[in-house]
């Protein structure tokens, strides 16, 4: 698996390794600034971003908050809502039937309201006020139980208690749910107001509150599972929950998710009872005074990001109960492996990107439209309740995407400026030549007719006209070889220049002549050539290819000057036989090699990169003696190409050659 | 070709300059009077007027435009005769050019030619023009010396040689023993006897020049 990996990445870096390691190390680098928690805050900002920009979900009938705001409290004319008016408020509530009351107001001291007038004999309000909470089975009371406790109304059973506290992530913002906690105060497992108003309202749907099955640390309501955050889901790095049960929390989207009625407008009896029957209510405080506030950057609220106390239970609540009757999704992570496998893979994406062999702009329109892609998925995968991580996924694309192209464009700009040069040269070395020569005889030939030079001769004229003739044919040649090197593919040795998009048999005809050409004084010692160079069908050969087939020829024929002697018949053949192609040189000379053997160790550069060559086509390679004498250097490839697993094979193979010889 | 004399002679005449075009037309219909002569200018041209015709010979010149308006360029013209080679497997060519060392490149298809193909250089006179055409006709094949290097056959060829001069056997039992076919061995012929400079001349035999010219280069011991 580790082996198949690397041949992949080998294939990745589109030939320049330097780009390949500087991508992985990017890759590597963003995975352990993510793991050291530096994305973390944009992660949560971005999924807060994500669950802001969804489209408006339907109000949640089966909660409705009673609230205090300011214009109650004043209308009280004190603070903090007494016993008596709680008590009352409560009773009337009970009177319409809901499933159950969440009290979010602490109550664990008397509240004596001071515009009444005490009366020692009789139950004060606060006893009125207590006796209904412990004795009301429908009345949830609320506890503080994190870093400092608050307790409950005295003797309320621990049944109808919830602690009201909210998990702070590291901003100070709220977007996890503590559904229940070890404490250090009294009872040590406690469960929170959220788990306990849930669980009293699907009891009536035959839902018992039960221990995940997948997952034994979290809750669960029949087949639905409350998706349990550790310490380190999603883009959280490093938070403390123990092994708590803890919800992401699927804030309902919409200006208006739940019901909301003053404690006056429900006084002056203008709700509904249909809010009430059957209903959760949660009764708190929403007065900005009273600052039962939490910060929250995923809901839409009036004061931005601030969001009522009561509200956010409302949203903790309500999720899971959507979660189990709805199958609303609740917001879930993958396994921190896949997270950074996915992080890994779109680092790899970006450096593929290097591949695009597209003019510049079509390449920087491809490069953000293919980097908006992780971010659709993403957005896309909230609505179905996933959150995957996104910052440093955006991070490793643009880095890398972003270098792959840059590189593409300094490679465009050299080789342009490159081009520019030859075309200043050529257009300067064709006057020149034009100038030494043909300018110069025609000088001459004019100076001569006007001064009635008497060897001026007919003769004379057709001859000196005849060398300006040839001095100009020889301008084209240069011209043409010149203007080959301005073309896109070419091969250029010092002599001469071909066209890679020529026919691959042609190429390598012209190789074969120029290289005798080259050294003619050899060749034209060997009596007969026997040449064969057929079409062959080069689809599946990269230009890099054929450079390197052509190079294999030259070096091959290069061998043969340098160490065979005595040839009188030379072989070059390059054809295609059924589904193989072959490139073949054979003479008959006697090889120095005969006399000293090079060994393995010791092979030329010419043979390692015609071995490579032969890997990477998936062919075969050899130079050996020819029976009776001689030697036959050949390569062989197979017309189709082999598959891509085999193809990375080898150039892991090549790259590990190459790196084992660089060492001494 | 054989047919020459039972059937009209068909002739295809592509260059772009109209001057030429006409000069060279008027020398051939004077010498073959009998003869049927299409032109065409342009490389586009010279492919869709050949695809209905079934000349006796094509003659290209090299310096052509891909279409009119177009710059003529050698380029287009060997682009053009590649692709006719290839096309046309056995008809007969007479390429012109002011530059032959161009055709350099496609040697290759060249020499796998079946039909008859020789090149003119363009300064040459309008009378050896007139013998490569009729070379040509006779299936004959003739490249310029420059464009040759030494003596470069093919193993094919050389079997050829092998056979007739040291076992004596004919076109036929050559045919046989290298299981092609008569013409094939013929066309081996016409290359072979291009390689070793061996062209019709009037009371010749072109099979006893080519022994001896083979044997003089050591083709055959």
């Amino acid at each position: 698996m580790q082996t198949r990996v690397f041949r992949w990445f080998s294939s990745l870096g589109g030939g320049s390794s330097s780009l390949l390691l500087g991508g992985l190390s990017v890759i590597a680098l963003v995975c352990a600034t993510r793991m050291a928690g530096v994305w973390q805050g944009m992660e949560l900002k971005t999924l807060d971003l994500f669950l802001r920009r969804r489209p408006a979900e339907a109000i949640d009938e089966r909660i409705t908050l009673i609230e205090f705001t300011d214009d109650d409290i004043r209308a009280l004319e004190t603070y903090p809502v007494p016993d008596d008016v709680l008590a009352n408020l409560l009773i009337d509530l009970k009177s319409y039937h809901p499933r159950v009351i969440g009290l979010d107001i602490f109550r664990d001291i008397p509240v004596i309201n001071p515009l009444q007038e005490v009366v020692e004999t009789e139950p004060n309000s606060h006893q009125i006020l207590n006796d209904l909470l412990r004795n009301s089975d429908d009345i949830i009371v609320i506890e503080k139980v994190l870093n400092s406790f608050v307790a409950a109304p005295y003797g309320v059973p621990e049944e109808n208690i919830g602690f009201a506290d909210a998990l702070l992530d590291n901003d100070g913002f709220v977007r996890r749910s503590l559904l229940a906690t070890h404490t250090h105060f009294g009872n040590d497992y406690r469960f929170s107001l959220t788990i306990r108003l849930a669980a009293k309202y699907l009891a009536y749907e035959g839902f018992t509150l039960e221990n995940g099955i997948r997952d034994p640390y979290t809750m669960r309501f029949g087949q639905t599972e409350l998706f349990r955050v550790s310490a380190d889901s999603g883009g959280y790095v490093d938070q403390d929950t123990g092994e708590n049960p803890v919800t992401l929390i699927n804030f309902r989207h919409g200006p208006a998710p739940f019901r909301r009625i003053s404690f006056s407008q429900f006084q002056t009896g203008e709700v509904p009872e249909e809010w009430l029957r059957d209903r959760i209510i949660i009764v708190g405080m929403t007065a900005a005074s009273t600052k039962d506030y939490i910060n929250s950057a995923a809901v839409v609220s009036s004061n931005p990001r601030l969001v009522p106390g009561m509200v956010f239970q409302a949203h903790a609540v309500s999720q899971i109960i959507s979660a189990v009757l709805d199958d609303r999704p609740i917001i879930k992570t993958w396994p921190a492996s896949w997270e950074y496998l996915w992080i890994a893979v779109i680092g790899l994406v970006g450096i593929g990107l290097i591949h695009l062999k597209k003019p510049v702009l079509a390449t920087i329109s491809i490069f953000f439209a293919v980097g908006l892609l992780p971010i659709a998925v993403s957005y896309g995968l909230i609505f179905v309740g996933l959150w995957i991580p996104i910052v440093p996924v955006v991070v490793v694309y643009f880095l890398n995407g972003g270098s792959a192209i840059l590189y593409q464009i300094y490679q465009h700009e050299q080789n342009w400026k490159i081009r520019l040069n030859e075309r200043q040269r050529v257009i300067e070395q064709s006057y020149n030549t034009i100038h030494n020569g043909p300018l110069q005889a025609l000088k001459s030939l004019n100076r001569r007719a006007a001064s009635g030079d008497i060897e001026f001769s007919p003769e004379t004229l057709n001859h000196e006209l005849n060398k300006i003739d040839g001095e100009l044919r020889s301008i084209y040649e240069f011209m043409q070889r010149e203007y080959l090197t301005l073309q896109t593919q070419v091969y250029v040795t010092q002599s001469y220049a071909i066209n890679l998009n020529e026919p691959l048999h042609e190429l390598l005809y012209q190789v074969y002549r120029n290289k005798l050409q080259e050294s003619s004084e050899f060749f034209a010692k060997i009596k007969i050539k026997i040449t064969d160079f057929c079409p062959i069908d080069a689809r599946f050969l990269s230009p890099e290819d054929k450079e390197d087939i052509i190079r294999f020829l030259e070096e091959a024929l290069c061998n043969i000057e340098q160490h065979a002697i005595d040839i009188t018949r030379l072989e070059v053949t390059c054809k295609q036989e059924q589904n193989d192609c072959i490139v073949q040189v054979l003479d008959n000379g006697f090889s120095l090699s005969e006399v000293m053997p090079l060994n393995r160790g010791m092979r030329g550069r010419g043979t390692r990169q015609a071995e490579a060559l032969a890997r990477r086509l998936g062919g075969r390679f050899a130079r050996r003696p020819h029976s009776p004498k001689g030697t036959v250097c050949w390569l062989i490839w197979p017309l189709q190409p082999p598959p891509l697993w085999h193809i990375w094979q080898r150039r892991w193979q090549d790259f590990v050659e190459r790196f084992t010889q660089q060492k001494p | 070709m054989t047919s020459s004399q039972s059937k009209k002679q068909q002739f295809f005449v592509v260059d772009d300059h109209a001057s030429v075009l006409d000069g060279t037309v008027m020398a051939l219909q004077q010498t073959f009077p009998a003869a049927e002569i299409t032109t065409a200018q342009t490389a586009q041209e010279a492919r869709d007027k050949l695809g209905k015709l079934r000349p006796d010979v094509v003659i290209v010149d090299l310096s052509i435009p891909e279409s009119a308006g177009e710059t003529a360029q050698t380029e287009t013209g060997i682009h053009l005769l590649r692709s006719l080679l290839d096309a046309y497997p056995d008809y007969n060519f007479v390429v012109q050019s002011a530059y032959v060392k161009a055709l350099v490149r496609i040697k290759p298809s060249i020499d796998a030619h079946q039909g008859g193909l020789t090149i003119v250089d363009k300064s040459e006179s309008m009378k050896e023009m007139l013998t490569k055409v009729d070379w040509a006709l006779k299936g004959v094949v003739y490249t310029p010396r420059e464009m040759r290097m030494g003596l470069e056959v093919k193993s094919e060829w050389l079997r050829v040689l092998e056979l007739a001069f040291r076992e004596g056997m004919k076109d036929r039992a050559i045919a046989q023993e290298m299981n092609i076919a008569e013409r094939t061995v013929r066309h081996y012929w016409t290359k072979v006897q291009d390689v070793l400079g061996v062209y019709p001349e009037e009371d010749k035999s072109m099979r006893i020049q080519t022994e001896l010219r083979a044997r003089e280069e050591g083709l055959i011991d």
